[in-house]
């Protein structure tokens, strides 16, 4: 399945795919590579009739900053070199991960949508063998493990539905000023 | 039609293949010349610095005279070097087409051997270079979008389709 997402930049529509965005992050975090797209399919969906978004009218701000969430963002939206992602470890919402929580914001002119992923979609153990294993202090059985996890939860994210894996709620009254 | 790809090895020595298309849609931007130019550079670099394999992405490390987004958006998406701190901006550089104080001069470095190329003069016509200053800024009229709308793909194309020999003056490969 070949999953992909539509923006707008100056040089108008980008169909941007998952072999985009693993190509430029380079496998290693696979899982924060599809979950990335399923943000933004999901928050996008939040505003049905807006058109294809441009990316000067995206902010988002990640409760976890994972390199393959992160790098799949920004060559999306280019939120980070364009200093519209912040990374806020203080969401509270979703579970957790190494790196954070797996929760977001989007912002867009026409609204603004919290969202985080669905209990029970990550194994048990995810956030505390990551945190042994990216800190150096992982076994070889527990970096064989968290290997396996990065990639093999990027692989069950591909054929989900947004929905599916996330859960999502509008902030009222707040919206991008682009 | 030609297919553009740079070869790399990524960090488990997987091949990553980034093409010039996919360097296009990282930038978005007004600047396809840059990005034409980033892939040139890349492209006749490799196997002058690695010869016989494609280098790893990790431990390319780039120089720059000119820090157009073109240029510096197709690079940073074939080599990470600017997000993963390979990258040094020169702009004492004197070699190169001179554009606004700043010349398209570049280094590529590997694992300690290097080799520095710089667009030959003529390269980008004066035209070009107006029009791009005057549309970044925001001062450009709409006709003058739409001229520099037109000259920008004219420019990245001929840069796509031309041999390095053409684009770039080449420095002698240096093995430190």
């Amino acid at each position: 399945m070949t999953l992909s997402i539509k923006l707008r930049d100056y040089a108008g529509e980008l169909d941007i795919t998952l072999d985009d965005l693993e190509s430029f992050h380079d496998k290693d975090h696979f899982g924060g590579v599809v979950l990335s797209m399923k943000v933004l399919q999901r928050a996008f969906d939040a505003f049905p009739g807006t058109g294809v978004p441009h990316r000067d009218e995206i902010a988002i701000v990640a409760g976890l900053n994972p390199p393959g969430l992160i790098d799949s963002f920004e060559f999306m939206t280019r939120a980070l070199s364009r200093r519209r992602l912040v990374v806020d470890q203080t969401l509270a919402h979703g579970p957790a991960s190494p790196f954070g929580r797996f929760a977001f914001e989007v912002h867009r002119p026409c609204g603004a949508v919290a969202l985080w992923v669905r209990e029970g979609l990550l194994p048990g153990d995810f956030a505390t063998v990551g945190k042994k294993v990216e800190a150096g202090f992982g076994t070889e059985a527990e970096t064989a493990r968290w290997n396996g996890y990065k990639r093999d939860v990027g692989v069950a994210l591909i054929p989900m539905k947004p929905e599916d894996v996330l859960d999502m709620r509008l902030i009222e009254g707040r919206r991008l000023v682009a | 039609m030609t297919q553009h790809v740079l070869e790399m090895r990524g960090l488990k020595q997987n091949r990553v293949a980034i093409s010039y298309e996919q360097m296009l849609r990282f930038h978005g931007g007004p600047h396809p010349g840059g990005v034409a130019v980033a892939y040139k550079v890349l492209e006749t670099a490799f196997p002058l610095v690695s010869p016989g394999e494609p280098p790893e992405r990790s431990r390319i490390q780039v120089v720059v005279g000119v820090d157009g987004p073109g240029v510096v958006d197709g690079l940073e998406c074939a080599t990470r070097a600017f997000s993963r701190q390979r990258a040094i901006i020169d702009r004492g550089a004197k070699k190169g087409q001179p554009v606004c104080g700043e010349h398209f001069y570049f280094e590529v470095h590997y694992k300690g051997t290097s080799v520095s190329l710089w667009l030959k003069d003529g390269t980008l016509t004066g035209e070009f270079l107006a029009l791009a200053s005057k549309t970044s800024g925001g001062l450009a009229s709409e006709a003058e979008v739409a001229r520099f709308d037109a000259l920008r793909h004219e420019m990245a194309e001929r840069v796509m389709t031309s041999p390095a020999c053409d684009l770039f003056e080449i420095g002698p490969v240096v093995h430190g």
